[in-house]
């Protein structure tokens, strides 16, 4: 049985004046991580708010394990860390976390020490625990909130743009985090705008726009997807332009410009790439680095966009 | 569950300065009675209910507008143990500061005039828990219906209505109307007077019909609205 199916919602706010979601159709299997991404006002947030039960959709029908969303079944076994991260002030970070563990049904008797592990886990150390909520940074918030979300081990995942305002040491804490959730079975549903985290945590990607499901991929999608890629050279080698120039012609790519040491290239497919890479190591340049200038969702979306102005 | 809750309630509430300055302010003003007279008597139903209310205001408008609910709704609660817990919250903290208030008037008036009687004492404590509960259902009811402290502008609104009502009704002769005022005082200071239970008088009973019958009734309603309320910010 799918995890959650959503079967042509509709929501509208204002009298029937604002359209969020406009016959949104969803399934996710058991384990499952789906990214949903889209522009600002796309119903994303509302889509999430219609998951929990927090709002009522006006037609269409959504389960999760063939409950109603606002089943206390379900929040037994769900995990939510929202957008906007608006927690209760006057708490310090561990009563904030022993009050949700509590309000989740968990045992008593670990509590706190399920709490300190769980301030451990997300990187906040101890003496932050006693500290006020009010104090907190936007990055300490984050990294509370999806404490909270995570206790238990939840077996679904609702995470609304999980990595905003983390530190680069906190995002890499993140993805080793739901990398972790992903691996348990946890199912996972992530919006966000940083579609390179999409990327590289979720199967499948929904791309939801004024209220639809304008699109719906795989990664696997993207590998035939043409795109540009940087590589970078040793410094200490520099290449040669003539040998770059009878790489590229054998892997049947093209070049776009040499600006030592780097090269930028553009490839039929992620074969290409491949064979282009091959190419410049035997002609004996010493590549270092390869990046893509454009992430697979970013070269999906764009092209989504750009189909649809044409 | 509701016990979780009412412990987060109390928390909550002992941390904001501004209700502990209104809280002493309040306990003070009731002994200034106290002090002059040396009688129990001096403690007022509607000054207790006042703790009710220092405690009550914004019980769930507060958090709607915060947007603190969605956290906690999105856990295994009900949203009616959530509505009794933050009332029960509310009103139990009020009624333990009625409390050590008629301890104090009683050591206060002990000093001054002799020991109070134990009826004396009783009808204290027990006017004062039954104000708090009644004022804070009824601060509930309205705060499950306006954001933020609304429900405080809601009720002096309602309380000079419900004074000038009866007034300006009773000027031009319109009896329902001035029944109608009186009701709505009845229901905003919703308490009993149990001075004709320990004076050995008739029992009050539709004053204490009345006055559960508020109870019910702010209950119901506020569990019915929180039950209906959708949380996004996208719906505000």
């Amino acid at each position: 049985m799918p995890a959650i199916v959503v079967e042509n919602v509709v929501k509208t706010f204002r009298s029937g004046r604002v359209r969020a979601l406009d016959g949104v159709s969803l399934t996710l299997a058991p384990g499952e991580a789906v990214g949903i991404i889209g522009p600002n006002g796309a119903g994303k947030t509302t889509l999430f708010g219609c998951l929990l039960g927090f709002l009522r959709p006006d037609s269409g029908n959504i389960t999760i394990d063939g409950r109603a969303p606002d089943d206390l079944a379900n929040r037994a076994i769900t995990g939510y860390l929202p957008e906007r991260l608006v927690m209760d002030r006057w708490m310090t970070g561990l009563d904030f976390l022993a009050y949700h563990h509590a309000l989740a049904g968990l045992p008593e008797a670990s509590r706190r020490s399920d709490c300190i592990g769980a301030m451990e886990r997300v990187g906040l150390d101890r003496e932050a625990g006693p500290k006020a909520i009010k104090s907190y940074s936007r990055g300490m918030l984050q990294r509370l909130g999806l404490a909270q979300a995570m206790l238990g081990e939840p077996r679904l995942l609702f995470l609304d743009e999980p990595i905003s305002g983390v530190d680069p040491t906190g995002v890499l804490l993140f993805r080793r985090l739901l990398a972790e959730q992903r691996s348990r079975g946890a199912t996972l549903l992530i919006n966000s705008h940083q579609l390179d985290e999409v990327e590289r945590l979720c199967d499948r990607v929904v791309y939801v726009e004024k209220g639809r499901v304008a699109a719906m991929q795989t990664q696997a999608v993207g590998a035939s997807a043409a795109r540009a890629i940087r590589v970078r050279f040793a410094v200490a080698a520099p290449p040669s332009r003539a040998a770059i120039e009878a790489a590229v012609r054998e892997a049947g790519a093209e070049l776009y410009d040499v600006t030592a040491p780097d090269a930028r290239f553009s490839v039929a497919d992620d074969a290409g790439a491949t064979r282009l890479l091959a190419a410049l190591l035997s002609h004996g340049l010493q590549v270092i680095e390869v990046v893509p200038e454009q992430g697979r969702l970013e070269r999906l979306f764009a092209g989504s966009k750009r189909g649809e102005s044409s | 569950m509701i016990r979780t809750v009412v412990l987060a309630m109390f928390r909550q509430r002992l941390t904001s300065g501004m209700r502990l300055l209104l809280t002493v302010a309040c306990f003070g003003f009731g002994m200034i009675g106290v002090l002059f007279s040396g009688s129990l008597e001096a403690l007022n139903r509607s000054q207790m209910g006042g703790f009710g209310m220092i405690m009550a205001a914004g019980l769930i408008g507060q958090e709607v507008s915060s947007g603190v609910l969605t956290l906690a709704f999105a856990r295994p609660i009900q949203r009616l143990q959530w509505v009794v817990g933050r009332w029960l919250g509310a009103s139990l903290l009020a009624t333990a500061i009625v409390l050590l208030q008629v301890l104090v008037a009683f050591g206060v008036a002990a000093a001054r005039h002799g020991v109070p009687s134990a009826s004396a004492v009783t009808m204290a404590a027990l006017e004062g828990t039954l104000a708090v509960f009644g004022s804070s259902a009824v601060l509930l009811l309205l705060s499950s219906v306006l954001p933020g402290l609304g429900d405080l502008g809601m009720l002096l609104i309602a309380g000079v209505a419900s004074t000038a009502i009866p007034t300006i009704a009773s000027h031009y002769q319109i009896g329902w109307l001035v029944r109608a005022g009186e009701e709505l005082q009845r229901f905003l200071t919703a308490s009993v007077d149990l001075a004709p239970v320990f004076h050995h008088d008739a029992m009050p009973w539709f004053e204490i019909t009345s006055y559960f019958s508020t109870l019910a009734i702010c209950l119901v309603v506020a569990i019915w609205a929180v039950n209906r309320k959708e949380l996004s910010y996208a719906s505000a």
